[in-house]
């Protein structure tokens, strides 16, 4: 039977998601995009509107798919949905932006039950342009709303900072394995 | 030649190594030194961070003839000495030379008091190596100035103003620290000289390179092969460069403690590798303080110190319906394989 692992890049508009799906899946992905109505939001023509999507084929059949949510704040609702089944979610923060902690708490908030259910990590584009925030600062949020999670500062432009994004989710889910495997047996808890 | 001893309350361990390294340097002329203990019941002197519940705790209780010199901020009504932070030689010098007074009913003025800063070229022994440079490097972290610390003709200059550390050689300094068996020497320098350098690296940057190449399964003085570890955040892996051994262990070392033994067999990492993962952990001050009831593996405490089943932040407990489907390690073996996720294991 084959196996799959979904994965949701999620963030503002412009902060990079159809990008950094492009940059891992190399061609292999579907995009949804339309003329940007919002040019308040970001300055760029064309918007994703309903999702990305971009898988890698692995032996056997399985595969990872990868699904970008629109980053128009007006199809939220679709978030729960592309939600559903998640094993982690990369959460892409534009550092450019006005209050780039108000986008980070916000999409925490929406996507707390995938993240404290199963992994997350947080992608931070754009840091050279901003001085008077670091990544650090990211993290601290996430630990003042209970999350321990990496913060990487990332160009998703480079495939190699998306698939760091991607290990360390990886890292997570492989962890809890691990940490399953000590809970059940009292002998690992006294090595 | 007399030897006081320091307790510290409070501090981190980070801050507590700093203060080891500032308190090697320093060796009155009448011989008196110091260094710093774990136990504060019998410590002459207490350094104490008076922000900390666990400070002002003791700080009530405080024992009598106990010297107490603040860390930081000094609490308000309260008799003691004061280093302010971030720590310099000067102060703390200063700090100590009142306390000795005190201690000694000693009258001598503060003139006679002069600090011996000696890093003499002798040989390291390998398990001490980390030590010896990081005291190194942490004199000249916190000096006003640019301090060059230089082994074999490799130049590293420290420089406080803007916390990075340039390398001047084209030499492999990371091979040279690793086969080096001297003290680097360390001299204030009025600036650095506009020549070609081979490495720009921040003082986190370099601390962790420190660990990483000189730990030689060796872990540093303050931690203990019996204590379980934990994170408090993950480091700053984008920065440093990150691996998958590192991506492992951060993310079994956020979700819960564990001994370096369980660190070793769980990531499927060599134990010398995870010993200068944590030593670096410890040192860009992201491995928790220690707290000795709850941390020592075997002790009882240690089985309930972070309980999956009652840490809600527990990785363990958020991905059990995950971790459920079989063989799911193996499927991400498959993915890193196709993502060519594994080119990185140092």
């Amino acid at each position: 039977m084959s196996r799959e692992i979904k994965i949701i890049i999620t963030g503002v508009m412009g902060a990079g998601k159809t990008t950094a799906i492009e940059a891992v899946c190399e061609g292999g992905m579907v995009k949804t995009e339309a003329h940007n109505s919002d040019r308040v939001q970001h300055s760029k023509t064309q918007t994703t509107v309903a999702l990305d999507y971009g898988e890698v084929q692995l032996e056997g059949g399985d595969r990872l798919r990868l699904y970008g949510t629109p980053g128009q704040g007006r199809f939220n609702f679709m978030w729960q949905i592309l939600g559903k089944g998640a094993l982690g979610v990369v959460i892409l923060i534009d550092m450019t932006r006005p209050d780039p902690r108000a986008d980070l708490r916000s999409y925490l908030t929406d996507f707390s039950e995938i993240i404290s259910q199963s992994s997350g990590v947080i992608g931070a584009g754009r840091c050279a342009e901003r001085d008077d925030m670091t990544t650090a600062e990211l993290a601290s949020l996430c630990a003042e709303m209970g999350f321990r999670l990496p913060v990487f500062d990332v160009d998703v432009r480079r495939r190699d900072d998306v698939l760091m994004l991607l290990e360390a989710l990886f890292s997570q889910i492989e962890m809890s394995s691990i940490l399953q495997t000590w809970d059940n047996d009292p002998l690992e808890k006294t090595l | 030649m007399t030897r006081f001893t320091i307790a510290t309350i409070g501090i981190s361990y980070s801050d507590r190594l700093l203060l080891s390294a500032y308190l090697d340097l320093l060796v009155f002329r009448n011989g008196e030194h110091f260094s710093i203990v774990e136990d504060a019941s019998n410590a002459p002197i207490v350094f104490v961070n008076a922000k900390t519940d666990v400070a002002r705790h003791w700080l009530k209780h405080r024992p009598p003839g106990v010297q107490v010199i603040f860390y930081g901020e000094k609490a308000a009504g309260l008799d003691g000495e004061n280093v302010p932070l971030p720590v310099r030689l000067g102060p703390l010098r200063d700090a100590l030379f009142q306390v000795i007074q005190r201690l000694k009913g000693d009258t001598r003025g503060a003139a006679s008091l002069t600090p011996r800063v000696v890093l003499p070229s002798l040989e390291v022994p390998a398990h001490r190596k980390l030590e010896v440079w990081l005291r190194a490097f942490f004199g000249a972290e916190t000096a006003v100035g640019t301090n060059l610390m230089q082994v074999e003709g490799v130049k590293f200059y420290i420089e406080p103003h803007s916390r990075t550390v340039m390398i001047q050689s084209s030499a492999d300094w990371e091979l040279l620290l690793q086969k080096n068996k001297d003290h680097p020497t360390l001299e204030t320098v009025s600036a650095r000289p506009a020549v070609e350098y081979v490495g720009k690296l921040t003082f986190y940057q370099f601390r962790w390179k420190l660990a990483q190449l000189l730990s030689n399964g060796m872990l540093l003085p303050a931690l203990s092969h019996r204590f379980n570890f934990q994170l408090s955040a993950w480091p700053d892996l984008g920065h440093i460069g990150s691996t998958s051994n590192y991506m492992r262990l951060s993310a079994l070392l956020v979700a819960r403690t564990a001994s370096l033994t369980q660190l070793a067999l769980g990531a499927h990492i060599a134990r010398e590798q995870v010993i200068a993962f944590v030593n670096a952990c410890a040192l860009v001050g992201v491995i928790t303080d220690p707290p000795a009831d709850l941390l020592m593996v075997g002790g009882g405490a240690a089985k309930t110190a972070m309980s999956p089943e009652k840490d809600k932040n527990s990785l363990s407990a958020h991905l059990r319906p995950v971790s459920n489907q079989t063989g799911f390690v193996g499927f991400l073996g498959k993915l890193r394989a196709a993502l060519k996720l594994d080119r990185k294991q140092s």
